[in-house]
């Protein structure tokens, strides 16, 4: 079974195609093209919701057609098409969410809408290795910090998650206060990998007894740090606001463990491309004796591989096969 | 072999919805929607009632067209999203054609009344400015009168009044913010032509672009006229 998976959430474009092996019961990337949109938004400092939505439609054509060739597949080869329809930029959702109707529409083939964060857990999928349930999830973007249990592929129940900004979004507002290029994040991960946790720096709802995150006030107290501090370091800054996230990441990640017995811990969404927080979750699943998942870094970032899986998985196993979810319009939230 | 001469119009660009299947020169199907919010979110809904009011399925249509704009950003960008994914499920077999909403009030406007030396098309944005088009009419002469017109631009109320007031103006009757005004004299709005995007405009507009001028079909482009409304500028603060 070929799927496609497109994701327009936010700025990127992407489409990708992937082979569902009914027999290893395993998905194969055929492509995967992710047209990234940092240019048109590198002068605002920021995504502008608008020219999101434009690019998305200038792009969405020739990324599927892209994917086609990369793939070697031609368009009547598609069985089944899965769109994300939320959260995200409603203009944006839209733009892939139209195309996706209509192809299916034209091609009278099944649509699946999909959540954008569960998929990003999705994207785990594809590793060579069983994810043995019950998992504990944390999926981290610009978005989202959200902690799930998952008890099967398609059994994702949330336990907590930020109240205030995404740890994403921490670490975007901190790099456009500090004046790194756009986009900050990666930026503040390769200062941090030169520093040292010089700065001690709060740890937000570290011991509260639940699974929410709080990261606005880490945010002020970076800034207040630097206010008071007109000497510091950089590189000693970003390593030690990154140590300060890490910190809450793995104390809540553990409990969270203990308490739903997990035999895995899946690390997924784009800010889990940040090396230290990668390496801190594979240390604490090395010293709880749990295997630790998290995709490589270009599945980590939105792209149509774990909308994709995601979709591919409702469908596989649901027993109505999930296409009550046909019915999910793009919104803004799920 | 027959080759089907089935045509799927659709129109998402501007308040109300509508879907209209042509088989040859003659009408087949023709649904309108009209939602205050979110409107343009029934329109794969609408298209696929109206392949299923046909009885016929997408590989039977061999050509669509798509209002591009100018009007509401949200809908131009789903209507043309939409027709791409057709065409791109279709293997490109069938053409497309893209249409301008200003075009289609000025044929219908011209063949309601003609006795102006201008005829100016508009659409209300949503901050108080006008999507515009202007005609020279030539008596009796659609094709002629297609020769004489601007190219689309945008307007604020304060201007059309000083320029255009001798102008007959044409907007569709959902334009509340056009009749409402106040910056514009009384007898322009009250002087407008009222055109609906209806079944028979679009039949004639159709025939019109297939047989007289099909400068009239436009490339898959949307029809903005306008940036976002919603750039701020850059900060330096959180």
């Amino acid at each position: 079974m070929n799927i496609l998976g497109i994701d327009t959430s936010c700025d990127d474009t992407s489409v990708a195609i992937l082979k569902y092996c009914q027999i290893s019961r395993k998905f194969h990337i055929k492509a995967n093209i992710i047209s990234s949109q940092v240019k048109a938004h590198g002068e605002y400092g920021g995504i502008v919701p608008e020219i999101a939505s434009r690019e998305h439609l200038k792009n969405i054509k020739t990324v599927f057609e892209m994917a086609l060739e990369k793939a070697q597949v031609a368009e009547s080869d598609i069985d089944l098409v899965a769109v994300t329809a939320g959260p995200g930029l409603l203009g944006s959702l839209i733009v892939g969410y139209s195309f996706a109707k209509g192809f299916t529409i034209s091609k009278k083939i099944p649509l699946i809408t999909v959540d954008h964060i569960k998929a990003h857990t999705a994207a785990n999928f594809l590793s060579p290795f069983d994810i043995n349930f019950p998992a504990i999830a944390l999926t981290i973007s610009g978005g989202h910090s959200s902690l799930s249990v998952l008890n099967s592929p398609i059994d994702a129940k949330f336990i907590g998650g930020t109240i205030d900004d995404a740890v994403g979004e921490l670490f975007d507002k901190i790099a456009r206060y500090l004046k790194f290029p756009y986009p900050g994040g990666p930026y503040i991960d390769k200062m941090s990998r030169a520093g040292s946790e010089k700065y001690k720096l709060p740890r937000p709802l570290i011991n509260e007894p639940n699974y929410n995150f709080s990261f606005s006030g880490l945010k002020t107290a970076v800034i207040n740090f630097t206010q008071k501090n007109p000497g510091y370091d950089v590189s000693d800054l970003a390593h030690s606001m990154t140590a300060a996230i890490c910190s809450v990441f793995t104390k809540k990640i553990r409990n969270a463990a203990d308490e739903y017995k997990a035999r895995t811990i899946i690390l997924s969404g784009g800010v889990a491309s940040n090396s230290m927080i990668r390496e801190a979750v594979t240390s604490l699943g090395e010293k709880l004796k749990v295997f630790v998942m998290i995709p490589e870094p270009v599945l980590c970032t939105d792209n149509g591989v774990m909308i994709a899986i995601s979709g591919g998985l409702n469908y596989l196993y649901s027993p109505d096969k999930n296409l009550k979810n046909t019915d999910v319009y793009p919104t803004t939230r799920w | 072999m027959q080759v089907s001469d089935k045509k799927i119009v659709f129109n998402t660009v501007f308040e109300k919805l509508s879907v209209t299947i042509i088989d040859g020169r003659k009408l087949e199907y023709h649904s309108e929607y009209y939602e205050k919010k979110r409107n343009a979110f029934n329109i794969d809904k609408m298209i696929e009632g109206a392949l299923a009011a046909c009885g016929v399925e997408f590989s039977d249509i061999s050509k669509i067209y798509v209002f591009c704009g100018p009007g509401s950003f949200t809908g131009i960008k789903l209507g043309l999203s939409m027709v791409y994914g057709l065409l791109c499920g279709s293997g490109e077999r069938c053409v497309p054609n893209g249409l301008s909403l200003l075009d289609y009030l000025l044929f219908c406007g011209l063949q309601k009344k003609c006795d102006r030396k201008r005829l100016t098309a508009v659409i209300p944005g949503v901050r108080g400015e006008y999507f515009a088009k202007t005609m020279e009419p030539v008596k009796d002469d659609m094709a002629a009168s297609f020769k004489n017109i601007s190219d689309e631009f945008v307007v604020l109320s304060e201007k059309m009044a000083l320029d255009t007031a001798d102008d007959r103006y044409v907007a569709d009757p959902l334009s509340k913010a056009f009749f409402t005004d106040e910056k514009l004299p009384s007898s322009i709005r009250e002087g407008a032509l009222t055109v609906k995007v209806e079944a028979e405009g679009i039949l004639k507009f159709i025939d019109f672009c297939e047989e007289t001028d099909n400068s009239r079909f436009l490339p898959l482009s949307p029809i903005y006229l306008k940036d976002t409304y919603a750039i701020k500028p850059k900060t330096e603060t959180c």
